[in-house]
């Protein structure tokens, strides 16, 4: 479209009423004279009644208020207050989570005492469990899952949830990048806690590593390990071509 | 216009209907239209739609004066449904039965259409920012300004997410 015409969102904004005065003047002039411009605008009063003829206001109304009750969510949904998560996470036994086909990188060398646990509870205060040392853990409605990490060495951390389609989702990161760790001796909980939305097997990958990791590379590496690993029972990963060392646990929810 | 034109009153009643009134006559037609631009399928385009209301719902009071309502939904409108086209490409995602589009009621015109359905196809293979670029600068004819303050982004960046899309499809950068 030539630089002379207006622009779509312009003639969406002006027929919305959403331009100032000045701005909704201008428009209205050139209109009165661009026949182009003019079809175009009631191209978009012609959308409109399209769709009101498609969808009746009842059947918007009963949808929208619908799916207002039941929001989409990403595959999982911090929960718990920090506060009472930390309380909680001073009595959790620690639980190693082993890491995945080591065997298959060598390179992903173990560093001392790096570890990433995972607790398992339904409220604050509820009597919290370790996930299980298979890497497998059936989850009851409403349960929460806990990550924590002792870094030794590593100071990045990037948590990638994988949903039962095999969707990626960043879970803890900054901004584009993985998330800086403080370093400890001790396991340090991520903060808040996270619920599984949707039934089947999800996934949690945390990849440890010396420098950050972008966001992306980290998805597109899950989804590589994902597409070489056999789908059985949920999404099945081959080793991650990442950085550093990665840690996967799997979660049923019904 | 401010952000309670998206301010939806919590609760049932007649002051509740009447905004969501407001709404189904002001917005539904163009978030309907860029759900079904990018999904293809009303019954999803439907869905898809109702969940972008939702959403512009309950997180009006994060809409900025910068953008305007129209703007804003266009965004969560892009976003969801290219959330949704990537779950389509995802290796596990269990197979539906959609039912094919007939050509949208785009604005303006046969070459119009062809265009956007060009790029639609042309966007796919690139990462989900460039496509929310891609349909904001040449979908919406928004300016590189406009559309590096919708997403948050510099307008070198937006820039250079154009250059790439250019360069890889032939799709002039400066309309």
């Amino acid at each position: 479209m030539s630089s002379e015409h207006l622009r779509e969102i312009q003639l969406r904004q002006w027929r919305n009423h959403e331009l100032g005065p000045v701005q909704a003047q201008d428009v209205d002039k050139h209109l009165a004279s661009c026949g182009a411009c003019k079809e175009k605008a009631q191209s978009l009063d012609l959308e409109q009644k399209a769709f009101e003829a498609r969808i009746p206001f009842e059947r918007f109304s009963a949808g929208v208020e619908r799916a207002a009750r039941h929001p989409v969510r990403s595959a999982i949904v911090p929960k718990l207050p920090r506060v009472a998560m930390a309380l909680a996470a001073s009595l959790m036994v620690m639980l190693v989570a082993g890491p995945i086909l080591k065997s298959l990188r060598p390179e992903n060398r173990l560093k001392g005492g790096t570890d990433v646990v995972f607790r398992i509870a339904a409220q604050p205060g509820d009597v919290q469990r370790d996930a299980s040392a298979e890497g497998l853990d059936a989850l009851s409605p409403g349960d929460r899952v806990r990550v924590g990490i002792r870094p030794s060495g590593y100071h990045f951390a990037l948590v990638l949830a994988v949903d039962p389609h095999g969707v990626i989702e960043p879970v803890y990161y900054n901004g584009k990048f993985s998330m800086q760790l403080t370093q400890s001796d001790a396991v340090e909980y991520l903060p808040d806690s996270l619920e599984f939305t949707g039934s089947g097997t999800h996934l949690l990958v945390v990849a440890l590593s010396e420098n950050a990791i972008k966001v992306e590379e980290g998805i597109e590496a899950v989804e590589a390990a994902i597409k070489r690993g056999s789908p059985v029972d949920g999404p099945g990963l081959d080793a991650i071509n990442l950085p550093g060392q990665q840690f996967v646990h799997r979660f049923f929810t019904p | 216009m401010n952000r309670t034109a998206l301010q939806v009153i919590p609760g049932a009643g007649d002051g509740r209907k009447k905004r969501l009134e407001e709404l189904y006559l002001k917005y539904g037609g163009m978030v309907f239209g860029r759900c079904r631009f990018l999904l293809r399928d009303d019954a999803r385009a439907e869905d898809a739609m109702q969940d972008v209301f939702a959403k512009a719902i309950l997180n009006h009071d994060q809409f900025r004066g910068a953008a305007s309502p129209s703007t804003w939904l266009m965004k969560i409108a892009t976003h969801h449904c290219l959330n949704e086209l990537r779950k389509e490409r995802s290796l596990f995602r269990r197979m539906f039965h959609s039912t094919p589009v007939e050509e949208p009621e785009a604005p303006s015109g046969p070459q119009r259409i062809e265009d956007q359905q060009t790029i639609r196809q042309l966007m796919l293979q690139f990462d989900s920012e460039t496509q929310a670029v891609v349909v904001h600068y040449h979908v919406d004819e928004m300016t590189l300004e406009e559309v590096a303050a919708l997403l948050g982004r510099s307008v070198p960046t937006i820039r250079k997410r154009l250059q790439n899309f250019a360069e890889a499809t032939g799709k002039e950068l400066v309309r």
